[in-house]
């Protein structure tokens, strides 16, 4: 009984230590993850004489809450906002609906060519963007489409492969006996895909819709291509003009405006938590 | 399946009858009310702010895009300088309205001064209408490039030393010495020596230099004057500068204050003018097209300003170290002195509380020259209208413009001699301000600068061999060997 007594209390002990690292572990980690988080917020908090102090200073001598506004202010970041908002809603969108679309044909519909089709889209994932800038910017040019919204909306339209491809998988998953039943029941391929697949795929397209979400948001090299005139810039190209290759750059600013920008990514997490990590698991990637 | 339809239809209402969620792990109403509260969010800021002073002023002959008032440039300021300036007289003014796109790569702050002068320049040409477009400097040359390479550049635009060739062997910009010839009372001789050397092909001009300046020293008098050092004398040589270094370094870890804020790196555009030519020696030949760094000379060179003032300057790790946060030791402080162009005067000015004084680059035992470097503006092949691009080229690069946009705002060491007396006058509290200028008109030169097109490869090419000398891996001799066999290849290709 003593023996089973010491047992115990050595299970629990170990237990509670078990924990307890874990636990400072976790905090560590956590630390690393948010410490160039709250960096970015003290820098924000600077004046101009402090940000470049050596040693650094983690904690402002004084809170200058006004860099936000002066930043706010000092490019017409309003505009900028709303076009990001209009350029991520439609390449969101698109995006999820083209998708969809693509990867039902792939998955579901019988065509001799469908698996060269499929290894060819594939294969386009290899292609890093940066290649294809200049003929896409030819296409783009010659239909006179330049210092638009389109060249940047449009190729999230014509399907992104790596969607496709997660939603082909995921499509592939549902019994395709429903499907048969629906087209029974006279259904064709766009009442079988939106009301009998659509409702069974949310956690795949939750995950299209959070990853395109974040790329169109944070997407700079094709805005900073195609966008000439300034009122139709977006978050990140006027977040960049701050910095500056020949003169004195602004933090402070910087780091203001860059909150301010991470806001609606923070906010669409804690609303598609849930949905943000079901994508992760499914697609094994993190922070991509 | 609630048994009231097919199974098709059921299965298509994808939930089953008590379950509160819809899959998406959220209730319907927590997903519209969450939309509505970051839809409300995104509309409010947009509402928000606009830009802090003013809009865009409206002229007769268009409008300009952005804010043409600020605390930093106010309008009625400006619109006195611009009453008070002279502009050169206009040469084939169009007789119908025409636009113009024109790039530039501004800070936000100054692009209000931007929008102020093309406010008066629409004024002036009402029949030019201006669309000016403002990227990201780290982000210029990418863009163009771009739009170079599907011909459809902006009609005049803003170019670096270090990738203006490449857009002139590219056939990009248009030569303009028929223009200079025909302008009245161009004088070409205003520019300060080298200012128009990097946009220069074949014996044509292909660019306007805006902005022109010398690298030499600058000196924290805090330092000094803490080790009771006498500053820099006008005449001083290399050696003097050593025997300041020595004294001025002081402390270890992160006490440590460097005698010299910059280790001589190799790999940089400005090594020739700066670190070899003092000694006699050169890295790439004249015409850029011969890599000459392997030599005796060039061996005595790099010895000295490795072996001797090495151990007075950041290492590697330490270089890294500190500007991981984008700035240099001494900006931060812990430098006693340090390479220096005009551009800094600002950000020390601004961002510090550094007392400091600029000194001329010091002699070598052969030669006293020094690196310059700047940026012009240029006329596109794709511009349409090139004797209305002339006109708004030609009245930026005036004395009048340069005064405007470069002098009177501290930004900057104007390309024209008769430019500066407005920049001295807004830097007249900073000793040795006017060392740049005395330093354009004699020894600072665009020869040796690496500015051609293969420019960046052989930077690129020099780095990680110079990276293993500064860490002490590779001797200097041997350093310079692989350097020139590395970028050898590279300079031949300027040709």
């Amino acid at each position: 009984m003593a023996a089973q007594a010491d047992a115990m209390v050595a299970t629990r002990r170990a237990r509670r230590a078990g924990r307890v690292t874990a636990y400072l572990l976790l905090i560590v980690g956590a630390l690393a993850f948010v410490l160039p988080f709250l960096w970015m917020v003290s820098t924000a908090l600077k004046g101009d004489k402090e940000v470049v102090q050596y040693p650094p200073d983690f904690l402002p001598t004084s809170f200058h809450w006004g860099n936000f506004v002066a930043a706010w202010q000092a490019l017409p970041f309003n505009t900028f906002l709303m076009n990001s908002a209009i350029i991520t809603v439609a390449s969101v969108i698109g995006s999820v609906i083209f998708s969809t679309m693509s990867a039902y044909a792939f998955a579901r519909l019988r065509a001799r060519w469908r698996p060269a089709m499929f290894g060819l889209m594939l294969a386009t994932m290899m292609i890093p963007g940066e290649v294809i800038v200049v003929p896409d910017f030819i296409l783009f040019n010659k239909l006179r489409l330049v210092n638009t919204f389109w060249p940047i909306i449009l190729p999230m339209w014509f399907g992104n492969a790596f969607f496709i491809f997660l939603l082909r998988q995921f499509i592939s998953t549902i019994p395709p006996e429903l499907d048969e039943a629906a087209r029974i029941d006279g259904a064709g391929h766009l009442r079988i895909l939106f009301r009998i697949l659509v409702p069974q795929m949310k956690p795949a397209i939750a995950t299209v819709t959070v990853f395109s979400f974040i790329f169109s948001w944070n997407n700079f090299l094709y805005p900073l291509i195609y966008l000439r005139d300034q009122s139709k810039y977006t978050m990140p190209l006027g977040l960049q003009l701050f910095v500056s290759s020949q003169y004195i750059t602004k933090y402070n600013q910087m780091m203001a405006i860059s909150l301010l920008m991470l806001l609606p990514v923070v906010i669409l997490f804690l609303i598609a938590q849930r949905a943000f990590i079901r994508g992760v698991t499914l697609t094994g990637l993190g922070g991509r | 399946m609630d048994g009231s339809g097919t199974p098709a239809q059921d299965a298509g209402k994808g939930r089953r009858r008590g379950q509160s969620g819809n899959g998406w792990g959220m209730s319907r109403r927590r997903f519209l009310s969450s939309s509505a509260v970051l839809g409300t969010a995104v509309a409010g800021l947009s509402a928000c702010g606009g830009t802090s002073v003013g809009a865009g002023g409206t002229t007769s002959s268009g409008a300009v895009q952005g804010p043409v008032n600020s605390k930093l440039y106010p309008l009625s300021k400006a619109e006195a300088l611009n009453r008070s300036l002279h502009w050169p007289r206009a040469i084939n003014e169009p007789s119908d309205k025409v636009a113009l796109t024109v790039a530039h790569t501004w800070t936000p702050d100054f692009w209000v001064r931007q929008q102020q002068f093309d406010k008066f320049f629409m004024e002036r040409h009402p029949n030019i209408v201006l669309n000016a477009q403002n990227t990201p400097g780290t982000d210029y040359q990418t863009k163009y490039s771009v739009q170079g390479a599907a011909g459809s550049l902006p009609d005049v635009m803003y170019a670096q030393y270090a990738f203006a060739q490449n857009f002139i062997t590219a056939g990009k910009f248009v030569a303009l010495d028929s223009y200079m010839a025909a302008q009245p009372n161009f004088d070409r001789s205003d520019f300060t020596g080298p200012a128009l050397s990097f946009y220069t092909s074949g014996g044509h001009t292909y660019g306007l230099a805006y902005d022109c300046e010398p690298l030499i020293v600058v000196y924290s008098k805090d330092v000094f004057d803490k080790a009771h050092e006498p500053y820099p004398a006008a005449d001083w040589t290399l050696d003097d500068m050593l025997a300041k270094a020595k004294r001025l370094n002081s402390g270890t870890g992160g006490n440590r204050v460097y005698g010299f804020g910059s280790f001589a790196q190799l790999n940089f555009p400005y090594a020739g003018p700066m670190y070899l030519q003092p000694f006699g020696a050169r890295f790439l030949d004249s015409s850029q097209t011969r890599c000459v760094g392997d030599s005796a000379a060039g061996t005595t060179a790099m010895d000295w300003w490795v072996r001797d003032l090495g151990p007075y300057a950041p290492s590697l790790a330490e270089n890294q170290a500190i500007t991981t946060s984008g700035v240099s030791a001494f900006v931060e402080g812990k430098a006693a002195m340090d390479i220096a162009g005009t551009w800094l005067t600002a950000v020390l000015q601004a961002q510090t509380n550094i007392r400091f004084g600029y000194a001329n680059w010091p002699s070598g035992p052969a030669a006293h020259t020094t690196a310059a470097d700047g940026s012009c503006y240029a006329v596109t092949t794709d511009c349409k209208h090139r004797d209305a691009a002339w006109i708004y080229l030609n009245e930026y690069t005036s004395t009048a413009g340069l005064t405007f946009m470069f002098s009177t705002t501290g930004a900057g060491s104007p390309a024209r001699a008769s430019a500066w007396p407005a920049y001295l006058d807004q830097v007249k509290g900073v000793e040795g301000a006017d060392l740049f200028l005395k330093a354009l008109g004699s020894y600072a030169t665009a020869d040796g600068v690496s500015y051609l097109p293969q420019g960046p490869a052989i930077s690129d090419a020099v780095t990680p061999i110079w990276q293993k000398v500064w860490q002490g891996g590779l001797s200097v001799p041997a350093g310079l060997r692989q350097a020139q066999a590395a970028v050898q290849p590279l300079a031949a290709k300027n040709a």
